[in-house]
């Protein structure tokens, strides 16, 4: 991973909106307009915008391709195209629109509602819907595509390849039209034109078409998880669809639980039964698991939880994005339960983030939660394949027929004690949610008490974080401190601050707890102006990192609820300000 | 035992074929909430269920015929799930009574509360249902619902049985039935869909809980399901009454052939329609007209692998869960039967 910042990568990429109602198919557009970016050899991020319902009902489709890696979406859009204008008052705020953008709309879709209008962005009416009924079985969605594609620069054949294999299962009945409205779309005559389009993109390495959540799938499996239970929740149910053939192909299991409280409870057996368990869930299944992962901590039964932060409090905005689950992954516990708390970058780094976090967790015998979020976990993105976390040194087994056997020995410097699976001959304990003595017996002795305390803090305090529990980029004294997905357009952000003589660094942190102190104080060493920017109300690292006593010098913060995003102009915006 | 009213349906609808026109064929006392203009409207137009959706469908027959049955006096707790969905957000907001949503797996819980706070006001004119779909019901809401029938607390708990999860994108529930396919359920292998066997009847265990009142209904005959609801209302104590709603978009089925599925799972014995009270089972809907499995199934994408020649098997295996419910329940017509 690079620690350069890229400084002007906006203006290198190009940003499309796609709107309609339901049926319309805007999304199907936008998943065939992400695979030809991929195709044509540039990279890609696609975030999909619809209401909570259950079908139909408008939908918006935001996507940000360029020749470098796109990791959050940009300040506006240059192409808005709307198949029609239903509803689509909905996503005003998440299109921001300039007067440089290009709206494509059908004029017999009746006029431009006000709140898109007011940006004063060039119109191109161009007739789809009659375009579409010039072709048999044509509809107005592939005109659409046809006329993106050209405007940014695909080439045709890029486009056509990616309808025939996405349609080849349904026939030629299916394709033909297809193409032809794409061609159709290609060669229409267009009055207005991008005032950039994409250059060549001169090779096609090998590159993934992935959602955070089928990424963070990816890392489980490479991080040796074999057994998932899980229970259906907004956003993360992806996650369980993925993973339950996928585990099956690698000898693994999924076991769909009747609710949160069995889901956590069964990773705890299956891990307690020796087997490398996770479960992935959201903010409200999260809140209920909360019982069973102290058993975890307490017991010292390594589980990983994968939680897709959505909105909220309480069932909150399920369907939109926001990075306030912080408190309750670092805090939520009752008693003292050191544990660890990771947050995915970006969607390349769910699947790096979550098997390193699989790898820490059996290592330290504890409970490791992972965080992404909604937008992390349903947008699509192009990317490299993602690397291999550092492998740890698994899980410390005790030996069959030791001697005199204690589960929760004292004996070990670093406070980690071999576990016995079931079955190790000679190795009997009692794996207990009481507080225990070494032996696993239950004690309300307060020395007991101190020292098993004591021993599961120094697991904790023994993580390496190395170089990864961080991404820290670029220098200057200015410093802007984030975790999860906001890190996108802080590193954007800086690029442009950067480039304008205004040298910033960042600091994107993965490993949330246990923070590793001195690293985080050498990262922001010579900071005079400290923001730390965040995607919730409270300012939730804001205050953790003051809990920690870590900030120094003016610090300021950048938190906003979803579910808008957090855009790289806002943070340039309040540094600007602010310097 | 309180005294419980004579069914007053006097003309049955098996003779239309349908189930579900024949209001005119009534005195104007017996015909259904939704055919007076008095009626409450409780969930009302505007909301953004899917075309030919069961569970809206049966939400409005089922509080309106509440509604009617307590003088308006009701109030709501809602589990997540489609119904909570489709009928709150701005401007789609359906509900015209007190309506609390409760989360997914509580909302017996909260019912529970609004009953006690009721007592503690001596406003025993005012009534609480709870209602859910089948995974806030069998799956996540199954420790609070037994809670309540426990206690005997005064909510009538109404669960909208479409068999999955499809709020979230047709997951399997403990009530999808076996070989049907959902998203977690095997799309291939030796034995596609959900497994054999395993069903969870709510409405049977409920029953023995013995509580004042358990029955099931089905949105092919809204008379039938009218008349359960009005009888549990007027009836103190823990109810239980769980509605067959077919869903188009998880089961693969057509909008228009709502109604018909719900008809032929009963008709075929899939899904018996059933009435507890204080741990007996004491009354069944006949089947008057019996049908196939297959002819239930078939409209259906969700069984569309059960007609493959090698999964036959899967298709006899449905049927004999069909016959036993009919063998168990006594449920055939026969002359001379009350129907």
């Amino acid at each position: 991973m690079s620690d350069k910042l890229d400084p002007g990568q906006s203006s290198h990429t190009l940003s499309v909106a796609i709107t309609g109602s339901g049926g319309s198919g805007a999304v199907t557009a936008g998943e065939m307009l992400l695979s030809a970016v991929a195709n044509a050899g540039f990279y890609g991020l696609m975030g999909r915008s619809a209401g909570p319902q259950i079908r139909g009902g408008e939908s918006a489709v935001m996507l940000r391709t360029g020749v470098h890696p796109v990791d959050c979406l940009d300040d506006r859009f240059d192409i808005l195209i709307a198949l029609d204008w239903l509803n689509v008052s909905r996503f005003a705020e998440e299109i921001p629109l300039t007067c440089d953008s290009l709206i494509i709309c059908d004029p017999d879709a009746g006029e431009i509602p006000p709140d898109i209008a007011r940006h004063g962005a060039r119109v191109m009416e161009l007739p789809l819907e009659a375009l579409a009924k010039g072709i048999e079985g044509g509809r107005a969605n592939m005109i659409a595509l046809g006329i993106i594609a050209e405007l940014l620069g695909i080439p045709e054949a890029a486009m056509l390849a990616v309808v025939d294999a996405k349609l080849a299962r349904k026939g030629e009945s299916a394709v033909v039209p297809s193409q032809r409205c794409i061609s159709c779309g290609y060669n229409e005559p267009k009055p207005q034109q991008l005032q950039q389009r994409l250059p060549h993109a001169k090779d096609r390495p090998v590159r993934w078409n992935i959602s955070g959540n089928e990424a963070s799938g990816v890392g489980a499996i490479r991080g040796g998880v074999r057994f998932v239970a899980a229970y259906p929740i907004t956003p993360a149910t992806e996650m369980l669809e993925w993973l339950a053939p996928n585990l099956e192909k690698v000898g693994g299991v999924l076991l769909q639980a009747e609710d949160e409280l069995a889901s956590v409870n069964m990773i705890i057996g299956g891990s307690f039964g020796g087997v490398p368990s996770m479960t992935a869930t959201s903010g409200p299944g999260l809140s209920l698991m909360m019982e069973g992962l102290g058993l975890a901590v307490t017991s010292e039964t390594p589980v990983v939880v994968a939680n897709v932060m959505r909105g909220g409090p309480s069932t909150g905005i399920p369907t939109k994005s926001e990075q306030s689950d912080l408190n309750i992954a670092l805090y939520g516990f009752h008693g003292d339960a050191p544990h660890l708390v990771l947050a995915a970058l970006n969607i390349r780094d769910c699947a790096f983030t979550t098997e390193w976090a699989v790898h820490l967790a059996e290592a330290l015998q504890t409970v490791a939660i992972v965080l992404s979020d909604q937008f992390l976990g349903q947008a699509r993105s192009v990317i490299d394949p993602p690397p291999a976390a550092p492998a740890g040194p698994g899980r410390k087994l005790a030996q069959p027929a030791a001697e005199n056997y204690q589960r929760y020995t004292l004996a070990d410097a670093d406070g980690i004690s071999p576990m016995a699976i079931p079955g190790t001959e000679g190795c009997l304990y009692t794996a207990d949610g009481l507080e225990h003595n070494e032996r696993g017996t239950p004690s309300s002795m307060p020395q007991d008490h101190l020292l098993q305390l004591d021993k599961r803090r120094r697991k904790l305090a023994a993580v390496d974080g190395g170089e990864h529990w961080a991404e820290v980029r670029g220098s200057g004294d200015i410093c802007i401190l984030t975790w999860g997905s906001s890190s996108g357009a802080a590193f954007e952000a800086a690029g442009r601050l950067s480039a304008m003589g205004k040298p910033t660094r960042v600091v994107a942190i993965r490993l949330l707890s246990p923070l590793p102190e001195q690293p985080m104080r050498d990262a922001i060493d010579g900071a005079a102006r400290t923001l730390v920017v965040e995607q919730n109300h409270a300012g939730q690292l804001f205050h953790y990192l003051h809990s920690l006593n870590l900030l120094h010098g003016e610090v300021r913060k950048l938190a906003k609820p979803g579910p808008l995003p957090i855009r790289p102009g806002e943070i340039v915006n309040a540094i600007l300000e602010w310097i | 035992m309180p005294q419980l009213p004579e069914s007053k349906q006097k003309v049955k609808f098996y003779q239309t074929g349908t189930f579900t026109v024949g209001n005119r064929l009534l005195e104007s006392d017996h015909r259904t909430v939704q055919a007076t203009i008095d009626r409450s409207n409780s969930l009302d137009s505007g909301h953004r269920a899917c075309q030919g959706c069961g569970e809206a469908l049966g939400a409005r027959f089922a509080i309106d015929a509440a509604m009617r049955a307590t003088n308006n006096q009701l109030i709501a707790a809602n589990a997540t799930g489609c119904l909570e969905v489709f009928t709150t957000p701005y401007p789609e907001t359906a509900w015209s009574i007190p309506w609390i949503h409760s989360l997914f797996g509580n909302a017996s819980a909260v019912a529970s509360g609004i009953a006690a706070a009721l007592k503690v006001k001596g406003r025993s004119d005012v009534r609480v249902i709870a209602q859910g779909g089948d995974g806030g019901t069998t799956d996540i809401g199954f420790g609070c619902l037994s809670g309540t029938f426990d206690r005997n607390d005064d909510v009538l708990y109404i669960c909208y049985n479409n068999q999955a999860y499809m709020n979230t994108g047709v997951q399997r529930s403990s009530a999808t039935p076996a070989a049907a396919r959902t998203a977690t359920t095997q799309p291939v292998g030796e034995e596609p869909g959900n497994v054999f066997n395993t069903g969870k009847s709510v409405p049977l265990v409920a029953i023995a809980h013995q509580i004042p009142y358990v029955a099931t209904a089905s949105v092919h005959d809204l008379h039938d399901l009218e008349l359960k609801v009005t009888k549990a209302m007027q009836i103190r104590g823990a109810r239980y009454i769980e509605i067959f709603v077919p869903c188009p978009l998880g089961w693969g089925s057509l909008p228009g052939d709502t109604i018909k599925i719900a008809r032929y799972a009963v008709e075929c014995g899939m899904y018996p329609l059933i009435e507890g009270e204080y741990g007996e089972i004491t009354a069944v809907t006949k089947i008057r007209r019996r049908v196939t499995v297959a002819d239930y199934a078939k409209l259906q994408k969700r069984f569309a692998h059960v007609f493959k020649p090698e999964n036959a098997y899967q298709l006899e295996q449905l049927q004999a869960i069909a016959d036993r419910n009919i063998k168990r329940f006594d449920l055939v017509y026969r002359e001379g039967d009350e129907s």
